[in-house]
């Protein structure tokens, strides 16, 4: 399909300008809407990519004016400012919303905008999807801010070790709030993370091999994939912390055998990921920014990307480190104190990379790379300090105290946010238009980064000294007064920066400079198509020769060829995706059945109250029902719409014999008492199979409804290939089944 | 018995085996004809290992008393060893060998990535199987096939990896990647279930037959108890044996790069 070129790309420049459509959508266009509901109902990447900037914007002033009441709180000893309770509820809101609201989906945002502006795509591969996650992931921020309004925070930290979290010692309901809000988030980021791996494998212009990818959009293919391995670790835990909490088990409670140390693991097998699904986009913004603002292709390229793909697997299998002051033996301490070791070496010699790429260029030093700069300062000394914590003595020394403190906020507020930040003046006239006054730029990167050591340095010695986190005041030892307060006088310090940079996004956007499309003289696809791009983003996309496609257009002596790009079905691709993040998500919930297999010490178990022979029953209706389906998918294929109905009929029935085989058996369950409060056998059996049964169900209803499609018309290509996302999805579900069922009904381990 | 009286007396030159070794060795040197280069440091370095596994004290250990020991035998046997000896194969020899029918058809067979996978992966977990592994320790036939299985299937495992012949190679990227990512993943669970596991799993090793008077030396001074001795073993299983797969993924991006230099560069030849 060709665009017919629109001649007036006249669009008023602005963040809320809406662009200009091309006349070929005119034809089609639905009457007018109001602009607030489209961009309610906006499927465009770049529209919700600001969507996501400015939510995390809002999320971003919370967060921050938490932060300076816990700095008010802690400014002198002895201080009554917030109640100890209050106290414990803002700082876990602060760590939550700055983890979770602010720098994952602030990541995701520009990942969201850029990314298909940089393989010369027109959109998302799934932009509805796209829109849903979105949505998700807001509708998940604010339920956890209703907590509030109910009453309580959540107030356990922000990685809410059990048993205090559990309902013994957090007896208000802001627990559950956070771990609902936290699932519809995760739900959100993952939906996002296949959608960007989709879009990269898929949508990527002619030439644009994977060697010639710009280094952000790298970085997020390798985000995206350990977002969709180590998000579902999270869900599994969320999912057990809330059956502990709603339905009285005891999976993470010592009372009735289970283990407090489990969700250590389970929430670090998560959170560690979590920590380069926090940082890998910021190096990809640095790896744009530094090679533009110092005139000269990046150092090491294939080093950087690969190395980027070492994190990415290291970090996925060093997360006891941050239990090392659990006491899990020896054994565990010198496996993954060494194994973290490794992973500062990819990185350390990325920074070498950065270096090296400014090393003898011409360097400009705009806000931009002043922020890129000191990014690589600052950064530096958190890495360093991370690798403090490998080494377990001085793990165990200050571990729980302000020197961890002060590392965190040197990787995610002087690494990611001064990234972050870096992007933002570099890519801001992209997005709107309009340049950012370099000025107030200026002023704004000087404020931060003074204000910033100030709040931050200090706390590494109140941390060797000994002051531990999360207490709400302390006493006036010598110094730590003095130490405090400069702390705080910091924080606020940083407040005034973030005022100078809201007053210079909104004066920039109703005065600044125009920037044109290439404001930098930068080399990659985005930078091709005007700004802010149309609503189909390019006119015609460059074509792309090299690793700098406007380079080599100025410089066509350099360039290689534009080799078509290999390209799946999108669908097979994203389900494939989904399917492997869902596996991992069974996965710890089956492991947690194995585990506590041993731990049951009385009442019903596996062997005594249930009925393998009846379950198979069902089990082989829920099989034939993978058979059945793939017989539909044939017919389907040769065009034998009658046949192909039967079967899909067929589908339907096998699987809702198979649901009501279960609700029978929970019913007979339920009805002997047994039920998740009665012991671990019950709540991981519950838990495991009733997740199961819920894939099983949300299966069914898409079923049903490409059935009463089927009834209606024809199949076109759409719905054919929502069929085979559906049918993979019910291969999964019945994989899953096989599983569950060998080990639980038939127990072919034990 | 002292930890340097047992590292000086355990040595057991097994004739079979050291006869093994030397042979392999010699052939080796011989259809290389003798000449030096980094394949046949490789390749010696795999032979070198195998034989340090099976004289030295790491046997002894392995056999009577540590399970992490055996642990790391088998990792040398299924990962290490293989690997080395197939990067010191030279393609010339092995060329020849697949001009034999039966031959060439066995390889295109195993080196499917399924079969491979599941020959490697599978080995690896079968043989920890409790049952299966204790019977195996009792058992010195079964104990001789455990490990030439394991060495074995370790060879048809990286053999789509590091095959010297080009045809018999996966694509580094991202096939070979994911053949990697999805064996060090089951590797890590296999691992994760030893490391967690809450009973001792191989009852032989927590009263071991005290053949060289060393019980005392690894429960007291080196503060190895049954529990904490399979969970070594578990960890090594999951930590180290997963930095084999990461390396070789990254081996396999180093690969996938050097040919798409490779192909700029003939496609600049064909242009001038």
């Amino acid at each position: 399909m060709s665009v017919p070129p629109f001649a007036a790309h006249n669009a008023p420049s602005g963040l809320f300008a809406s662009p200009t459509e091309p006349e070929l959508v005119e034809a089609h266009k639905p009457p007018k809407r109001s602009a607030r509901f489209e961009w309610v109902s906006t499927v465009d990447h770049k529209r919700i990519g600001i969507l996501y900037l400015l939510a995390t914007l809002v999320f971003f002033c919370i967060g921050g004016l938490e932060a300076i009441l816990i700095r008010i709180q802690l400014a002198w000893p002895g201080n009554t400012f917030l109640t100890p309770g209050l106290y414990n509820q803002i700082f876990t809101m602060h760590g939550t919303t700055m983890v979770f609201l602010v720098v994952v989906p602030l990541l995701l945002g520009l990942a969201n905008y850029m990314t298909p502006l940089m393989i010369g795509a027109s959109d998302m591969a799934l932009p509805r999807l796209n829109a849903f996650s979105f949505w998700t992931f807001l509708f998940g921020g604010v339920l956890l801010h209703f907590s509030f309004i109910a009453g309580h925070a959540p107030d356990a930290g922000w990685f809410s070790y059990t048993p205090l979290s559990g309902t013994a010692f957090s007896t208000r309901n802001g627990l559950d709030y956070w771990a609902l809000a936290l699932l519809g988030i995760g739900v959100g980021t993952i939906g996002t993370g296949i959608n960007l791996i989709g879009t990269i494998f898929n949508l990527r212009t002619d030439g644009l091999t994977i060697s010639r990818l710009p280094l952000f959009v790298w970085m997020v293919l390798v985000n995206s994939f350990l977002i969709i391995f180590a998000l579902p670790a999270l869900n599994a835990s969320l999912v057990m912390l809330l059956v502990d909490r709603l339905l009285n088990a005891h999976f993470f409670t010592e009372i009735g055998g289970g283990s407090p140390v489990l969700w250590q693991h389970y929430f670090w097998a998560f959170g560690h990921p979590e920590v380069y699904i926090m940082v890998l986009p910021a190096f990809g913004i640095i790896s744009e920014v530094v090679p533009v603002f110092s005139r000269k292709p990046i150092f090491g390229y294939s080093f950087v990307a690969a190395s980027t793909v070492a994190i990415g697997l290291l970090s996925l299998g060093v997360w006891a480190h941050h239990m090392f002051a659990v006491g899990l033996g020896h054994a565990w301490e010198y496996a993954f104190g060494a194994s973290s070791l490794l992973i500062a070496v990819p990185t350390g010699v990325k920074v070498f990379n950065w270096i090296a790429t400014m090393w003898g260029g011409a360097i400009r030093l705009t806000t931009s790379m002043l922020f890129a700069i000191a990014f690589l300062f600052t950064f530096t000394i958190g890495g360093l300090s991370g690798v403090t914590f490998a080494a377990v003595p001085i793990d165990w020394q200050v571990t729980d105290t302000y020197y961890v403190v002060a590392h965190m906020h040197y990787v995610l507020f002087g690494g990611t946010l001064f990234a972050v930040m870096a992007g933002l003046y570099y890519w801001f006239p992209k997005m709107s238009g309009r340049m950012l006054f370099e000025g107030m730029g200026r002023l704004h990167f000087w404020l931060m980064f003074i204000g910033f050591h100030m709040a931050f340095f200090i706390q590494h010695i109140l941390g060797l000294d000994g002051m531990p986190r999360r207490v709400y005041t302390y006493p006036a030892f010598p110094g730590w007064t003095a130490m405090n307060m400069l702390s705080t006088a910091g924080v606020f310090v940083i407040g005034i920066s973030i005022l100078v940079l809201l007053a210079n996004i909104l004066s920039s956007l109703r005065s600044g400079q125009p920037s044109g499309p290439n404001p930098w003289n930068a080399w990659t696809l985005e930078w091709a198509t005007s700004s802010p791009p149309p609503e189909h983003n390019f006119e015609t996309v460059p074509p792309v020769r090299g690793r700098r496609p406007l380079w080599d257009l100025a410089h066509a002596e350099s360039a290689g060829t534009a080799r078509p790009v290999q390209r799946t079905s999108t669908i097979k691709l994203s389900m494939a995706f989904f399917v492997a993040s869902e596996a991992v998500f069974f996965a710890f919930l089956i492991a947690a059945y194995l585990y506590y297999y041993g731990a049951t010490v009385s009442g019903p178990t596996a062997r005594n109250s249930l009925d393998p022979q009846r379950t198979l029953i069902f089990t082989i209706c829920l099989l034939a029902s993978s058979g059945t389906m793939w017989l539909a998918e044939r017919r389907l294929a040769h065009a034998r719409h009658r046949s192909f109905r039967l079967w899909l009929a067929a589908t339907v029935l096998l699987g809702a014999i198979f649901l009501i085989g279960q609700g029978a058996e929970y019913a007979k369950l339920i009805a002997n008492r047994i039920t998740p409060a009665r012991n671990l056998f019950a709540a991981t059996f519950f838990t495991l199979t009733g997740f199961h049964g819920f894939h099983v169900l949300c299966g069914l209803i898409s079923l049903t409804v490409l059935l009463g499609l089927a009834l209606r018309r024809r199949f076109t290509e759409k719905e054919d290939s929502g069929l085979k996302a559906v049918s993979i999805y019910w291969h999964f579900v019945d994989a899953v089944w096989i599983v569950i069922f060998s080990l639980i009904y038939l127990k072919v381990w034990a | 018995m002292s930890a340097h009286d047992f590292l000086m007396s355990a040595w057991d030159w097994k004739p079979s085996v050291v006869l093994g070794c030397g042979l392999v060795m010699a052939g080796y040197a011989w259809s290389t004809r003798f000449r030096f280069s980094a394949r046949a440091a490789a390749f010696a370095a795999g032979v070198l290992a195998i034989l340090l596994t099976l004289v030295s004290p790491m046997d002894e250990l392995a056999d009577h008393y540590l399970f992490s020991v055996h642990m790391a035998k088998h990792i040398l046997f299924v990962l290490i060893a293989p690997a080395l000896l197939l990067m010191g194969l030279p393609a010339a020899p092995m060329e020849q060998a697949m001009r034999i029918r039966n031959v060439a058809r066995a390889e295109r067979v195993l080196r499917q990535p399924a079969v491979a996978w599941t020959a490697g992966v599978g080995a690896m977990i079968a043989w920890h199987i409790p049952a299966l592994f204790n019977k195996a320790l009792a058992n010195e036939p079964l104990h001789i096939a455990e490990h030439l299985s394991l060495l074995a299937c370790g060879t048809i495992f990286w053999w789509p990896i590091l095959s010297p012949l080009p045809q018999s190679r996966m694509r580094p990227l991202p096939h070979a990647a994911a053949y990697l990512f999805t064996a060090c993943l089951a590797c890590t669970s296999l691992g994760i279930a030893i490391t967690f596991a809450r009973s001792l799993l191989y009852p032989a090793y927590a009263h071991p037959a005290d053949v060289y008077a060393i019980l005392p030396l690894i429960r007291e001074n080196w503060g190895i108890s049954p529990q904490m001795d399979q969970q070594i073993g578990g960890l090594l299983m999951w930590a180290p044996a997963c930095l084999v797969y990461v390396t070789a993924i990254m081996a396999m991006f180093a690969r996938w790069y050097a040919e798409e230099a490779e192909r700029k560069e003939a496609r600049l030849e064909a242009f001038e």
